[in-house]
């Protein structure tokens, strides 16, 4: 136990290697809660182990790990993105090209959830089916049931996917409605959107 | 606004001596139904348009005299009110632009709403430019591609949709399976794909008048080929029918069966 606890101060011990290999084979994040139940040990000790992991990446590897939807993600280092994007086209699969209309319906939802398409159209003043339509193509809206009023409409709910894609570790990683109104969206905003609607292969109704 | 809109209905309603409508819940000179649908304070989906039709003949009839200028205001509220009908039964065949004006006409009634509008507005709009950033910083890193990611993603919404889904695929595989390969040897796979000559659509409009000429039939029944050449033959023969005066149709209910008889 001594010896193994001296491993871990030098950064690559066991419980690190083991983390990591099962990273490695895992397409979708995985929690701390999920390794230490295989591993038998705390969840203290993963979020540790991951932690040791990530700074040795940092220092002189090619990856990263990201922490999305409540779980660990391997993922290739942010400051490599043109190389591999280069090197292989299916990793431009990855990305998911949204229109200033879809993103905006989207913040509607993350931020009302459940609610339902009048309700989004009520806060956007513009109908919204056809963005709500193409956000649940792209899996990172789906629908929670009905809304127990007059007409019974379906209730919107943001997926693990969006969070994913989104690189959040949980809806309340996003900041507040409150902290958004002083957002400055002049420099952050402009160039994601002109980014966003070159790609854009929808065709938005409210635009 | 509503006693002004009264004051000119009633000068209206002296100037056109008094034709009122007379639609389920709704009694009241036409203008006022106009604008009633049109401020969405009535549902145009619930209008009986063949009977406002019915009753301006009647009133046409009893009333005897009529100007050219009464008859036109007519058809200018009544094709008002079938356009909003037909916005609210088929909301997605409306286009972008009217959409856009749509809920500019009906949305910002006046300045401060709008403002106020903006206002609760703003931060999911810079919620979309914090999201867009996020999305883009994320976006540097890639993860492993699993043989299951390329397997398409399915969503079929709750248990109400998905049940029925299930009934409506079953319908159409009883249906496929009663009417066997018969279909296929319809002497209808002689039609070319071009347009349809005026041959066939005759030939269809007197076959269809002689099923019609027995009984009533539903548009369901008529238009139930599966071929399209056949869909399209029938549906052209039925317009020409219906321009002609040689059929009524009838729609009993919003949403109902469309009945079509020999007049």
């Amino acid at each position: 136990m001594q010896q193994f606890d001296e491993n871990e101060k030098n950064g690559m011990g066991l419980l690190e290697r083991q983390v990591e290999a099962m990273l490695f084979v895992s397409p979708q994040p995985v929690s701390s809660l999920e390794i230490a139940s295989y591993l038998g040990v705390s969840q203290t000790r993963v979020d540790d182990a991951v932690k040791t992991l990530k700074d040795t990446y940092a220092r002189s590897h090619g990856l990263t790990i990201l922490y999305l939807a409540g779980g660990w993600q391997m993922a290739t280092s942010p400051d490599l993105a043109e190389t591999i994007e280069a090197f292989s086209n299916s990793v431009s699969m990855q990305k998911v090209r949204l229109s200033k209309a879809a993103l905006e319906t989207l913040s509607v939802i993350a931020y009302n959830q459940p609610v339902t398409r009048s309700e989004i159209e009520d806060i956007r003043s513009v109908r919204c089916d056809r963005v709500v339509d193409t956000l649940m193509k792209h899996g990172l809206v789906r629908i929670a049931g009905r809304k127990k009023s007059v007409g019974s409409p379906l209730l919107f709910r943001t997926t693990d996917r969006f969070l994913e894609i989104f690189g959040l570790a949980g809806i309340n990683s996003l900041p507040t409605l409150e902290e958004l109104k002083d957002y400055k969206t002049e420099e952050t905003a402009s160039d994601p959107f002109e980014r966003a609607e070159n790609g854009t292969e929808e065709d938005d109704n409210d635009e | 606004m509503t006693e002004q809109f009264e004051a000119v209905s009633k000068n209206e309603k002296e100037d056109r001596r008094g034709f009122e409508v007379q639609l389920g819940a709704f009694s009241g000179p036409l203008d006022l139904l106009c604008h009633l649908v049109e401020s969405r304070e009535m549902d145009p989906a619930q209008l009986n348009l063949t009977e406002l039709v019915s009753q301006y003949v009647r009133f046409l009839v009893n009333s005897k005299r009529t100007t050219l200028n009464e008859m036109a205001e007519f058809f200018s509220f009544a094709s008002r009110l079938l356009l909003r009908k037909v916005h609210s039964l088929f909301p997605a065949q409306r286009d972008a632009a009217e959409d856009e004006d749509l809920a500019d006409e009906d949305m910002y009634t006046d300045e401060e709403e709008l403002m106020r509008m903006l206002e609760i507005f703003r931060p999911y709009r810079n919620g979309a430019g914090y999201l867009a950033a996020i999305q883009k910083e994320r976006e540097c890193s890639f993860i492993r591609i699993a043989d299951e990611e390329s397997t398409p993603f399915y969503d079929l919404g709750d248990l109400y949709g998905l049940a029925s889904l299930w009934w409506q695929m079953l319908d159409r595989y009883n249906e496929k399976r009663n009417l066997g390969d018969c279909c296929e040897e319809s002497i209808w796979d002689d039609i070319p794909d071009a347009i349809p000559e005026e041959r066939q659509v005759e030939q269809r409009m007197e076959e269809l008048l002689r099923s019609i000429r027995k009984k009533e039939l539903s548009l369901r029944d008529l238009l139930e080929e599966r071929n399209k050449k056949i869909l399209i033959v029938t549906l052209l023969a039925l317009l020409e029918m219906s321009r002609l005066g040689m059929v009524r149709i009838t729609q009993s209910e919003t949403l109902g069966d469309v009945l079509v008889a020999a007049v």
